[in-house]
């Protein structure tokens, strides 16, 4: 449980890490240099043992010279125990041509030393004794870093007399190796420690803290409202100081950043109102559809336009205009095949057919939005439709007999001969008929009779054609019949017959006067070679001319050839 | 013929070596007929205690007053007196050995040697007489 959270602390915590890393490092470093140092330390040390230990060897040569030379073990002894007064020597050997005169060790010069003086005295007595004993083996070997030196002759230096061997004290170079070693082992401890005291504070006074009240305000920080983090004390133009400027200035962009995007919001709300009010409330129909009429969406007034109510609820999921629009279908599927194909906004008036049998019409304007997609507008504009037709037909209609006027004839009769240009096979009939008598009814009763009169032989007239005949007054007691696809003589006359039959007919007003006109009528068969209007009301005329002449009530077909003119005259 | 030589020779050491004209002498009964310069050396420095005869071995000195003691260490060791001195010193401090017996003048070597089976000294050529045996002339080389 603890080294976890020591390991999590590791993890987590800044000042551990490097406080961590820092021994790691430093120990590793110390570890090293130590021994590199301990290397060179015991160098030095023993360099200087070595030169310490010639130079002592140095002071006692000549005595030892002498001694050799004269193979006197006291001065011998004397030399190596005055030797072993330094630490430095474990033991000394002096040797000459004779034997060892001398051979000395550090333990057996410290037992002699803490012996009764006596046995000293004794041992100084001993060695006073000039002559050398037979060389005794000295016990342990001459170890190879031994100090050995030939002794020359006092007098001759060409001539050895012996050597002296001086064995280092390999213990006491250890001990000033290891106290060496030691003190540096100390001073690297401490600096190790220093630096990672230091780094501890530096990690922890530097970064560690001013991070953590970073992070403190951080948390607490509104940064909506625009807050801002101060920087840590001391830490403005340092690192720290940067990473705060750089987060406040990241505080200011976000801020700027959200109010844009909140006004743009705001804004985009209000367009998007103002548009669904507009969609909403707009008396034009507004809707969208696929290219198969589909619709996807559509607004109130389109739904009202097209009667969508009136559809089964459970299909009005899948709407297709096509299917609504009846007999146009074709004529729409058209307009959005045509759309989509040229990209280009189409506009059309199509016609339907209310429940009532009514006729209502439509401004539908589509317009390619994608790839599938239409964007359509839709204006219901069977009142305008009605209005400007009501006035159409007020201009061509004779006010007084509801039959067309001279203007309404005469559009017809263009209609007609266009028509006829286009397929000559479409020939028709002019009948141009004029009352006879009216002049004396008009002033015999008054023109409220005449007006009377001029109704009921408009009445007649229509009773006597055909639905899609075409009847007008010109003017006065003149008027005119137009009978589409009808220039069979035979037919007309009879038809001719019956007219001047049924207009001549009495007539009573409701003042109970009875009164009647008579009928002459001049017939334009337009069949053969192409006649223009001028022609067919001319031919027309003649041919009531002539009726008017030969005795009136009657009718007469205009022929090409002028002697044989029927005169049909009504005998009744 | 010899002795124009001997003369010559004498004459190129007088100029060598300033006015060496010491003789090493032994009683005639010491048994000893020449000696080198080291044995001579040996015996006045107390390494050797017994003439190569095997006579014991008495070397007599002299007083420093007289000259011929310098010269005859540095004739023999090349060494001043005051060195010889500091060497004995140092034996005689460890309690080793003594240096030599001292005369005050050629005649008492020459007194002592003549007397003496085992004596050996040094005297000035011209002091050398019967009475003892030259075994070694330091003037030669």
């Amino acid at each position: 449980m603890k080294s976890a959270g020591v390991l999590r602390s590791f993890h987590t915590s800044i000042v551990l890490r490097s406080a961590v890393i820092v021994m790691f490092v430093s120990g590793i470093i110390g570890y090293g240099l130590l021994g590199v140092i301990t290397k060179f330390v015991e160098e030095r040390v023993q360099e200087t043992f070595t030169s310490r230990l010639g130079a002592l060897v140095k002071t006692v040569e000549n005595t030892a010279q002498i001694a050799c030379y004269l193979s006197d073990m006291g001065l011998a002894n004397e030399v190596s125990k005055g030797l072993l007064m330094s630490r430095d020597v474990e033991r000394v050997i002096i040797r000459s041509e004779q034997g060892v005169l001398a051979d000395n060790n550090r333990t057996s010069v410290l037992r002699e030393s803490t012996s009764t003086k006596e046995t000293g005295q004794e041992a100084a007595t001993t060695g006073g004794a000039s002559n050398a004993t037979p060389a005794t083996p000295s016990t342990g070997e001459i170890p190879p870093n031994a100090i050995v030196r030939s002794l020359t002759s006092p007098f001759k230096a060409d001539t050895n007399v012996g050597e002296i061997i001086v064995v280092r004290n390999e213990a006491e170079i250890d001990a000033q190796v290891k106290t060496a070693t030691n003190f540096i082992r100390l001073m690297i401890t401490l600096q190790t420690g220093a630096i990672i005291l230091v780094v501890t504070l530096i990690a922890v006074g530097y970064i560690a803290h001013p991070i953590h009240q970073i992070s403190r305000r951080l948390n607490e920080l509104s940064a909506v409202d625009g807050e801002k983090i101060d920087i840590p004390r001391g830490h403005s133009k340092n690192e720290i100081g940067q990473l705060v400027d750089d987060v406040n200035f990241l505080i200011d962009n976000l801020v700027s950043g959200i109010n844009t995007e909140r006004n743009l919001r705001m804004q985009r709300e209000i367009e998007e109102k103002r548009f669904r009010a507009i969609f909403e409330n707009a008396e034009t129909g507004i809707f969208v559809i696929d290219h198969d009429g589909l619709l996807k969406s559509f607004n109130p007034s389109f739904r009202r336009i097209l009667n969508i109510d009136a559809i089964d609820a459970d299909k009005r999921d899948s709407i297709s205009l096509l299917e609504i629009s009846g007999d146009q279908a074709a004529l729409i599927q058209e307009m959005i095949d045509d759309s989509l194909k040229e990209k280009r906004t189409i506009s059309g008036e199509i016609k339907l057919i209310n429940s009532d049998g009514n006729p209502r019409w439509l401004t539908m304007i589509l317009n390619s939005v994608g790839e599938d997609q239409l964007q359509g507008v839709t204006n219901d504009i069977t009142d305008s439709k009605l209005r400007e037709a009501h006035a159409h037909k007020l201009a061509l209609t004779d006010a007084l007999t509801g039959l067309g006027n001279r203007l309404g004839f005469e559009k017809q009769i263009e209609a007609m001969i266009e028509e006829r240009e286009a397929d000559p096979e479409q020939n028709f009939t002019m009948m141009m008929i004029d009352l006879d008598r009216f002049k004396q009814v008009n002033d015999t009763y008054g023109h409220d009779v005449g007006d009377i009169v001029l109704i009921q032989v408009a009445r007649r007239i229509e009773q006597s054609v055909r639905k899609a005949d075409f009847a007008a007054r010109l003017g006065g007691d003149e008027f005119a019949v137009l009978l589409p696809y009808l220039a069979d003589e035979e037919i007309v006359t009879r038809l001719a017959q019956t007219l001047v039959k049924n207009i001549s007919l009495p007539i009573y007003t409701k003042t109970d006067i009875e009164t009647g006109v008579g009928a002459s009528i001049g017939i334009s068969l337009v069949t053969g070679t192409l006649k223009n209007k001028g022609e067919i009301v001319k031919q027309a005329d003649l041919a009531l001319y002539a009726v008017k002449h030969g005795g009136r009530n009657g009718f007469r077909i205009y022929r090409e050839d002028p002697a044989p003119v029927t005169n049909t005259h009504d005998t009744t | 013929m010899k002795r124009i030589f001997l003369i010559s020779l004498t004459l190129l050491c007088t100029q060598a070596f300033a006015t060496t004209d010491l003789v090493v002498v032994v009683n005639p009964g010491s048994g000893v007929e020449k000696m080198n310069r080291d044995d001579v050396t040996s015996i006045f420095m107390g390494r050797t205690k017994k003439l190569p005869s095997g006579v014991n071995a008495l070397p007599i000195d002299q007083a420093a007053a007289t000259g011929d003691k310098a010269k005859f260490y540095r004739e023999i060791i090349n060494k001043e007196l005051a060195e010889v001195n500091s060497y004995w010193a140092r034996l005689i401090f460890s309690g080793q050995g003594s240096p030599p017996r001292q005369a005050d003048n050629s005649a008492e070597v020459m007194e002592i040697v003549s007397n003496n089976k085992g004596a050996i000294g040094y005297v000035p050529r011209s002091a050398a007489d019967k009475r003892v045996r030259i075994i070694l002339d330091l003037s030669a080389q």
